[in-house]
């Protein structure tokens, strides 16, 4: 820029001196009322990208239900509540469709060879991830075959001076043998005693001795009890209240060395020892569990595991006849026996034919006959891959990610209605309120305020009881009140506008109410209108949602047929409330749907702010 | 200034009255549901004779007997009869027309005879149900208030005093975030996360006649959930009044006067631009209640709002109740809206209601 101080004179012209300015066209572009509008609107960042978001989830919801090709319409109980599963991000161990299992029961049989840690029972091992694998150890006092060890308490109770228990099994008893019963603790309140006895199945009773101590007992068994199976009794007698006896194990054997006694109950197949007389109870104490904590492939837990069946021969001819190529693919398990088994190629329905089952004669001269097979559970009910389930499956086993979608379809739809229907209502009564006035404007003012004053549940109560849940009932709720905010902006809007010049003259023009209100005035308060209009559609959602979640939506077999398409009748609302019914065990039902109903208010709320700021009339032409 | 609040006063009982009448009217024309249970049932029936909303009468004539029996006479929409002594007679329950139950019922309900329960527990006059769980909303819900008051003022202050600092920034977008969603939704992600995978706190309302700590760690996560929304409101609105009154010319006199900058505020902007948030104050009373019912759902609390949505059973409605809870309900809802009115004229000396010219 050159010095603009000292500007040489002959640089100076005039514009216009041998031309005369009548009619020129402005150079700059006429800015209308939505253009200026638009760019107010453009120039904040924020906004613009809330209105991308916004619209990506509008477009997500109108075209992922309508392309997906996962199940989210039927019922699919076999694949319910499967976590969430994304591509490449299960690479690196997010969404990986793991289940974090936590303090599961272990019977501590099995053993990974890997970490030498315990594994959990039913369980399959291929699939638990050993990385994750942590064992602990806990006390209890269940009567459960998982709990090993600890001891058996036999207590009095009440005035009874007796109980006895007896053992669970029969044992087989013979002359010669000891039964041994080891006590650990017996209290000592005076007079008490343990007698053990042998009961067989006549009802018997053979008794054996009394003990008075506690410690190890033997008692051999004489010849006067018979060779035969008897059952185990013990019986504690006492007068002193709450006497006590703590039972480590009891033990039939020949030889009282030996590693392996012929009998030997302790902790749990000790307390499976059954009272039969006495007032007391028997409880176990101290007994050990381990527990096992880790992450499970439920996703190939579930469809790669290999189930084997029989099936008729005439289903079996029918899958290879359905299935060109199965059979020539085949290979023999065994090669020298060709009538054998087969190994069936990769992505037919069976996996492997085990064997020809036995012929059976059957009626008329016919011949029943099966095969065993082997498949792969997955392949039969119609994943031949392991799914991505983006955001788990339902309880009914339905693609959470689509079922969100379509719910926000259907919120979607029902907001844009709710408000088209709120907004038209309010303008009409407000715009009638305004021009009018006077009386007519008291009354409908009152009218206004009572049905504004109606709380929300009331009005829930009123239209449940009279038209049952549904659809139309759903709408009248979020009508009922919606537009009294739009009316009495329109109002005021009316009552600014009405007393102008060019109402006067376009009346004195004979121009009729009708064209006065909607061709005159309305135009020239449309802007207020908008503003107040704007956040009109994320609070229908808001309450329809809200309402959805209560249970007086829509819901399961409601959906709402508009003729060319259908939408669900589980809004997000809906998907919700189910997901809440399991929302500890099963947390991906309410976080994923939860997340992006979020994000859908927080941007429909901030472009419906900006929208409102940008189309705001006393705004207009400020930076 | 008095014959303003007298005619409020008036106003808010024609509405709670023309409420609590379109309510009762449409309850008797929807279909009814007594108490299942047999006995229950027909203690239930004695008890509407006795308030008027039905009559009695024992018909012993065989052929009407079987009329009745056979459907051949159609009784009049709600009515009842049980057979009694080896089948010989018939006890027949009819409703009075609705006109006479109407006039009936606010002569019942003029002496404070509300009914009794027929669903959730049948036979309960409905005040004493109601009786015992408004304690346990109304202490829910004030905790919120107090707990939200001090918290939005304090964002609010905050955010106009450094307007367009990154405070005031993540401020605003934390009011965006919390006035945008659900309360229900961020309730779940509370229980979620606090109940359940941190396990700090209750994940759901212990049983009844808990007491000190425990009493305490379970308001804190209901409490949370009803604030949160209401916080980023107050938030918003005081941060818009503030940041008016600041730039208002009476500030910056008292500024050259040499006030101190939190003097000037303190003294004499907050008090100004107090005069808009009172109101709303009052008014956030009942949206904190219509919220509670949300949250007291989820948390399974025992107070008014899950009352209401039990007594709301699809099929199985239990009207009396519904009716009593919608009188609680509108009630306090037009009692706010009447502080609210009044309240414009004590915080803000220039408006004068209602007086004289």
């Amino acid at each position: 820029m050159a010095d603009q101080k000292h500007i040489d004179q002959s640089e100076f012209k005039f514009v216009q001196k041998d031309e005369k300015l009548f009619d020129t066209k402005f150079e700059t572009k006429p800015i209308g009322y939505f253009k200026d509008a638009m760019i107010r609107f453009s120039k904040n960042r924020v906004n613009v990208v809330a209105a991308y978001i916004l619209f990506t989830i509008i477009l997500l919801a109108i075209f992922v239900p309508i392309v997906t090709t996962k199940n989210w319409e039927r019922q699919q109980p076999e694949v319910a509540f499967l976590p969430a599963r994304v591509p490449l991000l299960d690479r690196l161990g997010i969404l990986d469709g793991q289940r974090k299992y936590t303090d599961q029961v272990s019977d501590g049989t099995e053993i990974d060879p890997e970490t030498g840690l315990y594994l959990p029972n039913n369980f399959i091992p291929e699939y638990i991830d050993k990385g994750s694998l942590r064992n602990t150890i806990s006390y209890g006092t269940l009567k459960d075959p998982n709990y090993v060890g600890g001891t058996n308490i036999l207590q009095l109770e009440g005035n009874s001076t007796a109980i006895a228990i007896r053992s669970g099994d029969f044992v087989e008893l013979e002359e010669g043998m000891y039964v041994v019963l080891d006590i650990e603790q017996l209290s000592a309140l005076g007079g008490e005693s343990i007698s053990v006895s042998l009961r067989n199945a006549d009802q018997v009773v053979y008794p054996l001795g009394d003990i008075t101590t506690a410690g190890v007992h033997e008692f051999q068994i004489t010849n006067a009890v018979p060779d035969g199976e008897y059952r185990i009794l013990i019986t504690l007698s006492s007068t002193a209240l709450r006497t006590n006896v703590v039972l480590k194990s009891v033990t039939a054997t020949s030889d009282l060395e030996a590693e392996e006694p012929e009998y030997y109950a302790d902790g749990y197949l000790l307390s499976q020892y059954v009272i039969i007389s006495g007032s007391g109870n028997y409880t176990r104490r101290d007994a050990m569990v381990i527990r096992v904590t880790f992450k499970y492939d439920i996703y190939s837990a579930l469809l790669e595991r290999t189930i084997r069946t029989s099936v008729d021969s005439t289903v079996y001819y029918q899958v290879l006849e359905d299935n060109p190529g199965m059979l020539e693919g085949a290979t023999l398990i065994d090669p020298d026996n060709p009538n054998g088994g087969l190994i069936f190629p990769e992505g037919y329905p069976y996996t492997r034919m085990i064997r020809r089952g036995s012929i059976i004669p059957g009626p008329g001269g016919t011949q029943i006959y099966s095969y065993v097979v082997e498949y792969r559970y997955g392949t039969s009910i119609g994943f031949d891959e392991l799914p991505y389930f983006f955001f788990g499956t339902d309880g009914e086993g339905r693609d959470l990610f689509a079922l969100t979608w379509a719910g926000i379809r259907t919120s979607l739809f029902i907001g844009f209605v709710v408000s088209m229907i709120n907004i038209t209502i309010g303008v009409v009564y407000g715009a009638i309120e305004g021009y009018y006035g006077g009386t007519v404007d008291l009354l409908m003012e009152r009218f206004a305020e009572i049905v504004g004053r109606i709380p929300y549940l009331v009005v829930l109560t009123i239209f449940y009881a009279i038209l049952g849940p549904g659809f139309l009932t759903l709408v009248l709720i979020l009508i009922i009140s919606g537009w009294i905010g739009i009316a009495s902006v329109t109002r005021t809007q009316f009552y600014r506008y009405k007393g102008r010049e060019y109402v006067l003259a376009s009346r004195t023009l004979g121009a009729k109410d009708a064209r006065l209100i909607f061709r005159h005035i309305l135009p020239n308060g449309i802007g207020t209108i908008i503003t107040a209009s704007v956040l009109i559609i994320p609070g229908v959602i808001f309450t329809e949602s809200t309402l959805a979640f209560l249970g007086f939506g829509l819901g399961e077999g409601q959906d709402i047929n508009l003729g060319l398409f259908t939408l669900t009748g589980r809004s997000l609302g809906v998907i919700l409330n189910k997901g809440q019914e399991s929302l500890n065990t099963y947390p991906h039902l309410v976080v994923f749907p939860a997340i992006i109903v979020s994000i859908l208010m927080i941007t429909f709320n901030m472009f419906g702010n900006a929208l409102r700021d940008a189309f705001n009339p006393s705004l207009r032409g400020a930076e | 200034m008095l014959r303003y609040i007298i005619i409020r006063a008036i106003w808010v009982f024609i509405i709670l009255f023309t409420v609590l009448s379109i309510n009762f009217v449409i309850f008797k024309l929807a279909p009814n549901f007594p108490p299942t249970d047999q006995d229950q049932r027909e203690i239930f029936y004695a008890r509407q004779v006795a308030d008027g909303y039905m009559t009695e009468r024992v018909v012993t004539d065989p052929q009407e007997k079987a009329d009745i029996q056979n459907n051949v006479i159609t009784l009049p929409k709600g009515s009842y009869y049980i057979t009694e002594q080896n089948n010989t007679r018939l006890r027949v329950w009819e409703p009075v027309p609705i006109s006479t139950q109407y006039f009936q019922w606010v002569v019942n309900i003029s002496q404070n005879n509300w009914g009794v329960s027929t669903r959730l527990r049948p036979n309960v006059p409905v005040f004493t149900i109601l009786g015992e769980r408004i304690p346990v909303t109304l202490r829910l819900n004030l905790i919120a208030l107090f707990v939200y008051i001090p918290v939005g003022f304090f964002f609010g202050i905050i955010a106009a005093l450094k307007k367009n600092s990154i405070a005031d920034n993540a401020i605003s977008l934390g009011v965006m975030v919390f006035i945008s969603i659900p309360s229900f939704v961020l309730m779940l992600f509370l229980v979620l996360v606090f109940g359940y995978q941190l396990g700090w706190l209750p994940f759901r309302f212990p049983a009844a006649d808990v007491t000190g700590a425990r009493f305490y760690t379970a308001m804190v996560l209901p409490v949370l959930g009803l604030s949160f929304g209401s916080i980023a409101g107050l938030t918003r609105v005081t941060r818009a009044e503030l940041s008016e009154v600041l730039t208002s010319e009476f500030v910056l006199l008292a500024r050259t006067k040499g006030l101190s900058r939190p003097q000037a505020v303190i003294r004499h902007a907050m008090r100004n631009s107090l005069v808009p948030l009172v109101p709303s104050i009052i008014g956030s009373f009942v949206g904190l209640l219509s919220g509670s019912v949300i949250i007291e759902r989820i948390y399974s609390i025992p107070g008014t709002g899950r009352l209401y949505l039990d007594s709301l059973q699809n099929g199985s409605y239990d009207f009396n109740l519904l009716l009593a809870l919608g009188a609680f309900y509108t009630g306090i809802g037009l009692l706010a809206s009447l502080l609210v009115d009044l309240s414009y004229g004590i915080v803000d000396p220039r408006i004068r209601m209602g007086g004289r010219k």
